[in-house]
């Protein structure tokens, strides 16, 4: 639980608590990992490779970690282990918003990939500094196959903004704390007056 | 025992670690001491542990095929020996974890990086799996206790508990309780401020005011490098501090010196700062309320740790420097909130689970602020000690001085040091345990702590060990739900299950003695007590393991607390060995627990002692507790025999 670091954190847990386990009939392939090639000379690629029923599935994010508002090209390939020919079918792309609290809301998609030279295309606007799970979709062997990857648009881990919330927070009470205390003892004046 | 024999007793206890970290074991180990008189080269002399993953000195090793093996333990040893193409052929980590062996090799296999450590994995979704979650990959297993020691633990704990049953009280029948601030006679004191440089310390406000300033800036320092430090939790300094080093430290202090965490505590020194800058033009800011009636108990603190205990270990907070910060700044605004709104330091005495738990572990300690002559409080007109005057604030938890017999609430702020205007304020040395050996005003919310305490510290050491990932994945399978909600059945179930033994027991006790003076309440409560020398030897026994396995690589990350490649004390590079030997360990965690069971029995004596019993009611309803000693001790033996997930190679 690395991402203790926002506020409803208490909500979340709470969540977290009461949501049931994932028991879906279909193929999730869970929460997978990525790759920045950090030798590349030029933005960070996003490259992620796995192993889906007899396909192999390869996805390629250009820039691979976008800035807020910029369009990012997610590139597909779906090929049959043995054979190496190209998925046959249909792929859907849909991209949610990972917050802490709630249910994630959808920000694109579903959306059918544009094909072209056996390469599945899409085209997502990751709209603010956020963290996203982008979720590839398709059919295969009569089955659903969903290939979650996490994606990041700018820098939503930093801890300036909760801090400044902490704090501002800590100085709105000190100063209703202050504003009370004041009015205590003008009360207390006009008291001893009387 | 010689009542001045057991002042002695905290002095041989802390000669007897100072003796584990420094003195060398074996002929060829290499102790913390040597490493930093030979300047400590970095990874001279630590290496790894091909069995176990642990980092280790050079005590037990091996020389096998031209190579040089090094090992945590002999079990390490034997199992090398028995099969070493098994630990020396590279394997997936995934399937390792797992319980199987997939060889790879650099061509075939999928390489993945963590920390500087290159691992290679047999397929894409095992490296998707490591990636997800590295750390948990490097964590390394730790052997608890060999058999043959945890059956002669076991054999120990029974033939140490009916020797000590045998040994009835002396006297029959209940025993006056002495009066306020009278020594009890088996109880020897030495007042430290007769020693003229100690008086002078204890009372020199500066100094206490420049040491808590110290601790601030300590706080807000380890807070920063959570913020805004490395992430990685073996680069970042805060986990480290906070979960191996400050928690098992805290217990060592309140074995030696009582409170003296509160003293320098850097929450409440930051808060009342802030309240000191924020009070323009002089006048106090704070609303003064007294703390709602209906929480004047220690429930709030008590709640306060099984959320603390809850997030910390379903969360994996220790190994998140930024949750750890999190946790730190929590703290902190909660005894801010509290100074602003209520009176004196109500968060203190009331809802600080630190505070608290060191409370009732402090019964035990060998320090206690008291009134040296009740004859001259007696002629005391101006109660200064409560009411507070120019030369220190009033008591913030509210005790007065004269009558305060015992340490759960003082915060040993030495305040009445200063204020009290007959200089009658003694810091006395006095036995481990004096507190328990006359429980004055036993209550029930104390006594649920203490239970909560005992059960919680043992869930602490179990939820290190593979049977709890075990039952975790068993309660989540069995009920269709998620990891963090089988954590918390799991936790709930382990944390009520001793208190509903204990009232079980407590219930037999009442039944045994046949006695119809004492309440099933009052054996609850009383007998609660008693329990608390086991939960802190526990606790103890439990984070030394972390602390003298893990702690030294607090001076490596010294020079380099927020992971960002400095090196301010030159090193920033040190890779030290453990603090000491494994099988030096298991000799001092076994000691610990022993030395809780024993004290345990002594204070279950006391406090039956104090009942309106005759002797046969008495031993009769010993029994059920004996029981219950035994079983936790025994329990506490078998958490310590189990492998350990240690948190080193991932901090």
């Amino acid at each position: 639980m690395r991402s203790l670091a926002r506020p409803g954190l208490i909500a979340f847990l709470a969540a977290l608590i009461l949501a049931p386990g994932s028991a879906e009939a279909h193929h999730i392939m869970g929460v997978p990992h990525y790759a920045y090639s950090e030798e590349y000379p030029q933005t960070p690629v996003l490259t992620y490779k796995v192993l889906a029923g007899r396909y192999d599935l390869r996805m390629m994010g250009y820039p691979g970690k976008p800035k807020p508002g910029e369009t990012c090209t997610l590139s597909v390939v779906i090929q049959e282990r043995e054979s190496r020919e190209t998925f046959p079918g249909k792929v859907y792309l849909t991209v949610r918003e990972d917050v802490l609290v709630g249910e994630d809301p959808i920000i694109y998609g579903p959306m059918e990939a544009l094909w072209e030279d056996g390469v599945f295309k899409f085209s997502p606007n990751l709209p603010k500094e956020a963290n996203y799970i982008v979720r590839v979709h398709y059919q295969a062997d009569g089955a659903p196959w969903d290939i979650d990857l996490p994606m990041t648009a700018g820098d939503p881990g930093s801890p300036l903004a909760t801090l400044g919330i902490y704090l501002g927070a800590l100085l709105a009470l000190v100063i209703i704390v202050r504003a009370i205390r004041i009015k205590l003892d003008r009360r207390a004046a006009a008291e001893a007056k009387e | 025992m010689r009542p001045r024999i057991r002042l002695l007793i905290p002095a041989v206890f802390a000669l007897l670690i100072m003796a584990v970290i420094f003195a060398p074991v074996g002929d060829s180990s290499v102790t913390i001491r040597q490493e930093l008189e030979a300047g400590a080269p970095a990874g001279g002399s630590v290496h790894d542990d091909l069995v176990c993953g642990m980092r280790v000195g050079e005590g037990i090793r091996l020389e096998s095929g031209g190579g040089l093996f090094y090992f945590c333990a002999e079990r390490c040893r034997e199992l090398f020996v028995a099969d070493p193409e098994r630990y020396l052929v590279r394997a997936c980590v995934v399937c390792k974890s797992e319980g199987k062996r997939t060889p790879v090799s650099e061509r075939d296999g999928f390489a993945a990086s963590w920390q500087e450590e290159s691992v290679l994995l047999c397929s894409a979704p095992h490296r998707a799996a490591f990636l997800e979650d590295p750390a948990g990959f490097f964590l390394h297993s730790m052997w608890g206790i060999p058999s043959w020691l945890y059956y002669t633990c076991i054999a120990l704990v029974m033939l140490l508990s009916f020797g000590i049953i045998e040994r009835r009280p002396k006297r029959r029948g209940a025993r006056a309780l002495p009066m306020a601030g009278e020594s009890p006679a088996s109880s020897p004191r030495f007042d430290l401020m007769n020693i003229g440089i100690l008086s002078w310390l204890f009372s020199h406000r500066g100094l206490r005011r420049s040491v808590r300033a110290f601790m601030a800036l300590a706080f807000v320092g380890v807070i920063a490098a959570g913020l805004f430090g490395n992430q990685l939790p073996g680069k970042n300094v805060a986990p480290l501090l906070t979960w191996t080093i400050w928690w098992c430290g805290l217990v060592l202090i309140i074995l030696f010196a009582g409170k003296a965490w509160c003293t320098i505590c850097p929450w409440d020194a930051l808060a009342g700062f802030a309240e000191r800058v924020l009070s323009f033009g002089g006048r106090p800011l704070r609303l003064g309320l007294r703390w709602p009636k209906l929480m004047r108990n220690i429930w709030p603190a008590t709640l306060l740790f099984i959320a603390l205990t809850w997030f910390e270990l379903g969360f994996e907070i220790t190994l998140s420097p930024r949750a750890t910060a999190y946790m730190g700044l929590a703290m902190f605004g909660l005894a801010f909130v509290s100074l602003l709104i209520f009176d004196r330091k109500a968060f203190c005495r009331y809802g600080c689970l630190v505070g608290r738990i060191s409370g009732l572990y402090a019964l035990f300690s060998p320090v206690e602020i008291r009134a040296r002559d009740q004859d001259a409080c007696a002629s005391c007109e101006t109660k200064s000690c409560y009411r507070g005057n120019d030369e220190g604030m009033a008591c913030p938890t509210h005790q007065f001085l004269p009558t305060m017999e015992q340490n759960t609430y003082c915060i040993s702020c030495l305040e009445c040091v200063n204020s009290c205007e007959k200089d009658n304020v003694s810091i006395n040395l006095r036995p481990w345990g004096a507190d328990l050996e006359r429980l004055h005003k036993p209550r029930s919310d104390e006594a649920y702590l203490a239970l909560t305490m005992l059960s919680l510290s043992g869930f602490h050491g179990l939820t290190m060990t593979k049977i709890w990932q075990q039952t975790t994945s068993w309660i989540g399978e069995a009920l269709a739900i998620g990891h963090s909600a089988a954590f918390t059945l799991g936790m709930v179930a382990i944390t009520l299950a001793p208190i509903a033994l204990y009232a079980g027991l407590v219930w037999l006790a009442k039944v045994l003695a046949r006695s119809g003076s004492v309440s099933f309440r009052d054996y609850f409560i009383r007998y609660a007590y008693a329990l608390l020398p086991i939960a802190l030897f526990y606790h103890l026994a439990h984070n030394s393991e972390h602390l003298l396995m893990e702690g030294q690589n607090v001076v490596a990350l010294a020079s380099d607390p927020f992971g960002w490649n400095w090196d301010l004390f030159g090193t920033a590079s040190w890779e030290l060995p453990p603090l000491t030997s494994l099988p030096t360990l298991w000799l001092v965690q076994v000691i610990l627990i022993l030395v809780g069971h024993v004290y345990s029995l002594w204070v279950a004596r006391q406090v039956v002692s104090s009942m309106s019993l005759d002797r046969w009611s008495s031993i009769r309803s010993q029994l059920p507790m004996l029981a219950a000693m035994i079983l936790f001790s025994i329990l506490s033996l078998w958490l310590i025999k189990q492998p350990m997930e240690m948190r080193s190679s991932a901090m």
